[in-house]
């Protein structure tokens, strides 16, 4: 499912990013990376703040929207 | 002289740890991205000094947007002799993850963790000793803020910068290993620098690698292909970040033992909790925000007079009459400050003109009227600027900048900016010089080109005392309203500007919203005033040098005819010719009409150098135009100007919003310049400032003027963006006519 679906405060595994080749590697690079634990602290309209590796990212709803997790 | 580079993660306290060791003043915030260019200093408690560099963050060598390949170059380029890479501890497996990639370089490496005290703090432990055996380079435990082991950091790099350094990847074991010794071993026959790291980044497709050896693309590509996995394809980006996070989690995550968390949300997602909820946290920022301007600008604090009939009786008489204070309320903290300076002020002018007496006339009225009036009408907004400013830095130091980023997000995305622009913007407000270079954080070229047209329209220190000069004399009581207003007007303008470009020359996509959001702490009482009296200083010697000397250039030319005869009616000046003759521009406008209009003018046109400089112009001239009048003698110089010249409220509007939008200065046109290079973008910005200024002044005067003609424009507008809507949808192929249109829509919308 996407991440933005994902429940708050549960951890989910990424899966998949469908996205651009650089928004990917800027994801990755800040922590969010395919085969990653992460969790949602928060989501308001789909706009998300993520615990990975036990720093905050936001990410908004586009991308949230893009990026598989199980 | 031993060359030392600070590299590692955004906000993880690479500035700070530079200020400590250099003594410099290097501005920190609490917000991913400050940095935006290196920044050297000396270290000067070893036997020999040591340079040393303070990059911007990077999250990784393969750079994302422009301040990150400033730090990637300067480290492979410049080959500094030793790379301090420092770690917020406090989550060091994010942090590792840079760190894997450093060591891919031959260049000796020393590894910092930083906030060793919040670690403690929270009960957790970080075994150095073992995470400085599995790397092979020295780990020393620091803290930046505190200034603890910072010494001992330096003499381990010293040392460490006298051996050399073999390269090492993480990469270097598991299934990848074979494509990268592959890839390095190419490299090294074609005597490539650094073949381990460019083999990897050329396996990862870098663009800037892959730019700089086309000859083995071919080969490489052989290499790749041999080397696929069936979760990530042929991406071999995504592999080696998936086993660099994977070495991490095995290896290297076991020396940190980390205490039993009570409850599993820290401190800070509880205030985010409220601070960037969908309903509250927009509302709290405009409120903040509003709460800011009012502690700085309000004359009746609180409303306790208005709405409670609070108020102080002869307070403002302390001190001289004429100070602009009104009766009633108690003022706000800002004001309070202002009054103190302008009694100092206007003191030490009282005991320059009867020390003066005596001199001739052009003396006493080159240095009282000219020199004097103009740098003290400045100099009297240091208190609210000071004040305004050291808000300001609270709120970035604390923290929330970073999420006011990410709740504007949602509106700005509307408009086609991302929250992350935001940033830059909201820098403005501080000056657009600086603001103007944060851009650089912006990933998109489209978008941070539109952020700087922006910039200028968040009203800096300098504007501010434009609105509030004037308010105080035109819209006396109702001041912090009028200044705030002025700030919105500003900020809508800005957003309607993106909208109406992202629809014309800008069109594209909006960048994404990523950013690590930092945890909030306490702001630094010295890191506060450290930054403040910078500014402070700034603004004091802007006064003193820029300001000074075109008071005395306005004062000749006001004083004075053109054959230098010295004038008795400032009718009979050279300033008043020029002026006269350059203000039919600005006839519709508003403010240029009538006998004293071209007063406006001359400060208006002043306005373009330094924005300084229309206070004092209005002061310099308003005493020449003063002397004509009668009954000016209790008023200050501005107030007088205006009860004389007449100017409608519209036009003082107009006038204002004309100084908001306009050409920012001297030094702001620069900065532009320097980020946006000579050609089209830049000459674009200078463009857009001046006809939006125009434009949206031309509104405010005619539609407050006569307001019938609000029609004629929505109409106008309706018109304009139906154009741009058919012609984005190509249902027209007018270019040339749909921009024209276009410009002239949007502005008036920003009205």
């Amino acid at each position: 499912m996407p991440i933005m679906l994902a429940p708050v405060g549960q951890k989910v595994k990424i899966v998949a990013m469908s996205l651009d080749a650089e928004v990917k590697k800027r994801l990755t690079d800040i922590g969010v990376a395919v085969g990653a634990d992460v969790e949602v602290i928060s989501n308001s309209g789909g706009n998300l703040v993520l615990d990975v590796l036990g720093v905050r990212v936001a990410l908004n709803r586009d991308v949230a929207m893009k990026i598989r997790v199980a | 002289m031993l060359k030392l580079a600070l590299a590692g993660n955004p906000n993880c306290g690479k500035t700070t740890l530079f200020n400590a060791l250099t003594g410099s003043t290097a501005y920190v915030g609490n917000w991913p991205g400050v940095t935006v260019e290196k920044r050297e200093g000396k270290y000067k408690k070893a036997g020999q000094p040591i340079n040393v560099v303070d990059l911007p963050g990077i999250y990784s060598l393969s750079p994302y947007s422009p301040e990150e390949v400033v730090s990637r170059n300067y480290l492979l380029d410049e080959k500094p002799d030793v790379i301090v890479n420092i770690l917020d501890a406090t989550n060091l497996e994010r942090n590792l993850y840079l760190t894997t990639q450093i060591l891919e370089t031959d260049r000796p490496v020393v590894i910092a963790l930083n906030m060793m005290d919040e670690v403690e703090r929270r009960g957790d432990k970080i075994d150095a000793a073992e995470l400085s055996r599995r790397l092979g380079v020295p780990v020393t435990e620091i803290s930046a803020l505190r200034g603890k082991g910072i010494h001992e950091l330096m003499k381990v790099a010293q040392e460490a910068a006298k051996k050399p350094r073999a390269a090492f990847s993480v990469l270097q074991e598991g299934e990848l290993a074979p494509a990268v010794e592959a890839a390095r071993k190419l490299l090294e026959t074609h005597g490539t620098d650094n073949p381990l790291f460019h083999a990897i980044k050329l396996l990862e497709g870098d663009e800037l690698e892959v730019k700089n050896h086309p000859d083995e693309a071919g080969e490489l590509e052989e290499i790749r292909k041999r080397c696929q996995n069936e979760t990530f394809g042929d991406d071999f980006e995504a592999l080696t970040a998936d086993a660099r996070y994977k070495y991490i989690t095995q290896n290297l995550a076991s020396v940190q033992h980390k205490a039993e968390r009570k409850e599993k949300l820290t401190r800070s997602d509880k205030i985010d909790k409220v601070l960037t909820s969908r309903i509250w946290g927009i509302p709290i920022f405009v409120a903040m925000m509003f709460l800011i301007f009012h502690l700085t600008f309000a004359e009746d604090f609180l409303y306790l007079n208005t709405f409670y009939g609070v108020s102080v009786q002869g307070w403002e008489t302390w001190w001289e009459p004429g100070s602009y204070m009104i009766d009633g309320g108690i003022p706000s903290p800002g004001v309070l400050l202002q009054s103190c300076l302008i009694w100092c002020t206007d003191s030490l002018s009282a005991l320059a003109a009867s020390g003066l007496a005596n001199a001739p006339a052009w003396v006493s009225s080159l240095i009282c009227d000219g020199v004097l009036a103009g740098v003290f009408s400045v100099l009297s907004f240091l208190p609210q600027i000071a004040l305004l400013f050291l808000f300001l830095s609270i709120l970035e130091d604390s923290g929330y900048m970073a999420r006011v980023a990410f709740i504007m997000d949602r509106i700005f995305r509307k408009f086609g900016l991302s929250g992350k622009s935001f940033l830059p913007l909201l820098m403005g407000f501080g000056c657009s010089v600086p603001a103007i270079m944060a851009s650089r954080t912006l990933e998109h070229d489209k978008e941070r080109q539109m952020t700087i047209y922006m910039t200028p329209w968040f009203s800096c220190t300098a504007k501010m005392p434009i609105y509030t000069a004037i308010a105080a004399a035109v819209f006396v009581g109702n001041d912090d309203l009028v200044v705030f207003g002025m700030y919105m007007l500003g900020m809508v303008c800005a957003i309607l500007g993106a909208l109406l470009l992202r629809n014309t020359v800008f069109r594209g996509q909006t960048a994404p919203f990523i950013m690590e959001l930092p945890a909030y702490h306490l702001p630094q009482a010295k890191s506060l005033f450290v930054h403040l009296w910078d500014k402070v200083k700034k603004y004091v010697v802007r006064a003193a040098t820029i300001i000074a000397a075109s008071t005395i250039v306005l004062w000749f030319v006001s004083n004075f005819d053109w054959s230098y005869h010295m004038v008795g009616s400032i009718e009979d000046s050279i300033i008043h010719d020029i002026g006269s003759l350059v203000a039919w521009i600005f006839y519709p406008l508003g403010f240029a009409h009538g006998a004293y209009g071209w007063v406006f003018v001359v400060a208006a046109i002043t306005g373009l150098i330094a924005k300084e400089e229309v206070v004092s112009t209005l002061t310099v001239l308003g005493i020449a135009v003063g002397k004509l009048a009668e009954d000016a003698a209790e008023a200050t110089a501005i107030e007088t100007l205006f009860t004389v010249s007449g100017i409608s409220s519209p036009a003082v509007i107009a006038f204002m919003a004309f100084n908001l939008l306009a050409i920012p200065c001297f030094a702001a046109v620069g900065a532009a310049r320097a980020e946006l290079g000579k050609g089209r973008g830049f000459k674009g910005a200078l463009l857009w400032w001046t006809a939006s200024a125009y434009v949206v002044s031309m509104l405010i005067y005619l539609i407050g003027s006569y307001w019938w003609t609000v029609f004629i424009f929505a109409a106008l507008a309706a018109a304009a963006t139906a154009l741009i809507v058919l012609w984005n949808k190509g249902k027209i192929k007018l270019p040339a006519r749909g921009k024209k249109a276009a410009q002239e829509g949007g502005d008036k919308k920003a009205s």
